[in-house]
């Protein structure tokens, strides 16, 4: 488009131009001494109870956005499938033949791990569930990645919850608000998630760099060549916040200066169910001895929730 | 009331011969919150391979160029608050942003006055970029370690593709630009 937008003569030129006026230029100040102060109150109460409160009062205004996105995405996905629906039914043939094996494997070493188990007696703290939720906004900024869920505090959902779709791990819960909840993604430049490299049995944490991969600095000094290409990598439990166990990734190569670069299997885009691991590991000693207490008791009975119900 | 007038067009980049109405300044504030909340709905162009333009460094460009009177600094600082929050980062960066490219767009306003479409979109890339390139300094202070570079670059390179488009919608919708701001 060459011609002009405005009607009349050109501008001034770059020497005679307009001060900005002094409410701005404060506010501009204001908002740079803001951004300071974060570094050290960031987290602060005050703005943790405002992120919760503007959490819930817009989750409706993104439920509303969300909706007619989903219906076109999914509608252009429907179309997009009709082009590869023979491709994709042979390869879900030969990916089904491959989880049966899996499946009776995977039955076999069930029913040898529980007989251990009945022998040893290990002390193991299970998840409580999973609490579905949807995905509701997401974070559109350039270095921060994280989701809006439509799932909140009166659903269950606590603060460092992992957070998994059907492939993985893909993060934790670092805001809750009562209907709402935000939950950091593993490519976060700021998420770091303790986990384990079960072929070498060692333990590293998982950090994002915001470019939608995420890699592991090991706590121990391990030998670049120990590990390789192709490990599995799973949530180690570490802080107590998520289970051992979750599958997060595997190594995809190792960097010259020890980083070792983890493909995740879950996408950062894209994801519009996923579940909340609700997971609840004793803070104290006597919360433990209670639990120990209440599961010998409880064992050979019905589970918790049977329990509550039976005694309402 | 000429005292605060005077006052209001001491503190507020407003136009001396035309006073926004409280329609207009509200239109500016919803279509600017509007456009903040965008950035947070799932879009996931191309399967999330193209991110969403920052539509509200668009809008306060024009509203900077085309009806300064509408859009009020504290309006910019409060949804750049609100764009903080709502992602859950430190509070202040966005607001820095938005206000730095207000700063910008109202120092320069009457450069651009009367410029073709080319000319403004290559100081609407100036100004987003400069813009932005505080937000990369800033978040690399928070960071404490320098955030890379290619998302950004490839977020403003959308968002200045997405301008002429903002541009010419916005310009048929208002139409002509008042006139340039007292001095």
């Amino acid at each position: 488009m060459q011609t002009a937008l405005f009607s009349g003569g050109k501008g001034d030129g770059l020497r005679r131009q307009a001060r900005p006026p002094t409410g701005l230029l404060f506010l501009l100040a204001f908002s740079i001494f803001m951004t300071i102060f974060s570094l050290y109150g960031a987290r602060a109460s005050v703005f943790e109870k405002a992120r919760e409160s503007l959490l819930d009062r817009f989750a409706p205004v993104f439920a509303i956005f969300s909706g007619p996105i989903r219906l076109t995405q999914n509608v252009v996905g429907d179309v997009g499938d009709y082009f590869s629906v023979m491709d994709e039914n042979q390869r879900l043939r030969e990916e089904n033949e491959a989880l049966r094996i899996w499946m009776h494997q995977a039955m076999a070493l069930e029913q040898r791990v529980a007989q251990y188990e009945e022998m040893l007696a290990p002390k193991v703290v299970e998840p409580g569930g999973y609490i579905p939720a949807q995905v509701i906004a997401e974070n559109g900024g350039p270095f921060s990645r994280a989701l809006v869920l439509s799932a909140g505090r009166r659903d269950g959902i606590a603060k460092g919850s992992a957070v998994i779709d059907g492939k993985g791990l893909i993060g934790h819960v670092v805001t809750v608000g009562n209907k709402a909840s935000r939950v950091l993604l593993l490519t976060d430049a700021n998420s770091h998630v303790p986990v384990y490299i079960e072929e070498v049995d060692t333990e590293g944490l998982l950090s994002g760099t915001a470019e939608r991969r995420a890699e592991i600095r090991l706590f121990s000094g391990r030998l670049q060549g120990e590990i390789s290409a192709g490990m599995r990598v799973v949530t180690s439990g570490t802080g107590g916040t998520m289970p051992r166990g979750l599958p997060v990734g595997e190594i995809v190569r190792v960097t010259d200066d020890d980083v070792a670069v983890v493909g995740l299997y879950s996408s950062d885009q894209g994801a519009h169910l996923v579940q909340v691991v609700d997971y609840n590991f004793p803070k104290t000693i006597d919360d433990a001895a209670a639990s120990e207490a209440e599961t010998s008791e409880d064992a050979p009975l019905a589970s918790a929730p049977d329990a509550v119900a039976a005694d309402g | 009331m000429r005292p605060l007038r005077a006052r209001l067009m001491r503190w507020l980049p407003m136009d001396d011969q035309h006073y926004a109405t409280g329609l207009t300044v509200g239109v500016a504030a919803l279509l600017l919150l509007t456009s903040a909340l965008l950035l947070c709905v799932p879009l996931n162009f191309f399967q999330g391979l193209v991110p969403t333009p920052i539509l509200p460094l668009c809008l306060i460009f024009i509203y900077g160029l085309l009806r300064p009177d509408s859009l009020r600094p504290t309006i910019v600082f409060l949804v750049g608050i609100v764009q903080d929050l709502l992602f859950g980062a430190a509070v202040g960066p966005w607001a820095s942003v938005y206000l730095l490219a207000h700063v910008l767009i109202v120092w320069q306003r009457s450069y651009f006055i009367g410029r073709d479409a080319t000319v403004l979109t290559t100081g609407f890339a100036a100004t987003s970029g400069l813009a932005l390139l505080l937000y990369w300094f800033e978040m690399s202070i928070l960071g404490s370690r320098p955030m890379p570079m290619l998302p950004l670059l490839w977020q403003w390179t959308i968002t200045v593709l997405s301008f002429p488009l903002v541009l010419t919608l916005f310009q048929r919708s208002i139409g002509r630009p008042r006139p340039k701001l007292a001095e």
